[in-house]
């Protein structure tokens, strides 16, 4: 009985030390989840790139480009359905691209045209990457 | 009167060991957040490369178009740039025959603050623009394209 109540004392005195400890955990928990696998700067770098194929591409020009770290990335954190990863918004000139859950890295380019025909190709070879395809056309209103 | 003391020196103690765990949690925080951002890098600076496409895209309308007051009146449609987008991002300056396309009021200006942009101390802050400058002829004109960016990614929930 004497024991029980002595294991109730070192936790009620130690209290403080374990809100600290998981605060700490919690915290350091969250930082670390922004870099998921890489999430956050491979998010940036696509969104960053596709963005600028956009802006020096002209109407009628067809885009396809190597998207296999994303898709590989996107896998790693459970992004349900692949047509999720990568979206391009017309009136808003931006593109978007989702490799975790809940969090995507948009991107704006100023090129005035549309991008239409999103498509993700599977590499199937296994020298073949997935290649994310569109249309580069004039704005259409 | 000695055992009040005594009470006292340990709850100081007591304290004092707080202080001690607290910094024990900051060194090891700080170590293993260090550690993921020297791993993944502090993002990809894309405004060098952005000036340059920029730069880029409108010396190819200029060479594309003929040069006069037209073009710069409708710059944005006949170039096809998204003014909504530039906007807070971009800032663009042409000069024509000019000696200092920097401090000259130019002959088409879109955004403000171009001396900044050469500035050394301001390349490795994201708030500053970062500038690329063409310069070429064209039937005997000089011309001069100095463009500007602080374009960068934005996280979005969802």
């Amino acid at each position: 009985m004497n024991k029980k109540a002595g294991i109730g004392d070192i936790l009620l005195d130690n209290l403080t030390y374990l809100i600290l400890l998981a605060i700490f955990v919690v915290g350091i928990f969250a930082i670390l989840l922004q870099f998921e696998n890489g999430a956050g700067v491979w998010g940036d770098y696509y969104s960053k790139e596709i963005g600028k194929v956009i802006d020096f591409s002209n109407a009628g020009d067809k885009v396809c480009l190597d998207v296999q770290k994303a898709t590989e990335i996107a896998k790693k954190n459970s992004v349900k359905s692949f047509s999720e990863i990568f979206r391009i918004d017309n009136p808003a000139n931006e593109v978007c691209v989702k490799l975790s859950l809940g969090k995507r890295k948009c991107f704006n380019y100023w090129n005035d045209v549309d991008v239409v025909n999103l498509d993700l190709k599977f590499g199937l070879g296994d020298n073949e990457k997935n290649r994310l395809c569109f249309d580069v056309v004039e704005v259409q209103k | 009167m000695k055992g009040i003391l005594k009470n006292k020196i340990a709850a100081l103690g007591d304290q004092a060991e707080i202080f001690v765990f607290v910094f024990l949690l900051i060194f090891i925080g700080v170590g293993i957040v260090s550690g993921a951002y020297i791993f993944f890098g502090k993002g990809y600076d894309s405004r060098m490369s952005d000036a340059g496409m920029l730069s880029g895209k409108i010396k190819e309308c200029l060479n594309y178009n003929e040069i006069d007051d037209k073009l710069f009146n409708e710059f944005s449609v006949r170039c096809k740039l998204n003014e909504d987008i530039l906007k807070d991002i971009n800032i663009i300056k042409v000069c024509i025959d000019s000696s200092d396309c920097v401090e000259d009021s130019g002959k088409f200006v879109f955004g403000s603050n171009f001396p900044a942009c050469f500035f050394e101390g301001t390349k490795d802050n994201k708030k500053y623009h970062r500038c690329d400058r063409e310069i070429f002829l064209k039937n005997g004109k000089r011309i001069e394209i100095i463009t500007g960016s602080v374009r960068n990614s934005r996280e979005v929930l969802g």
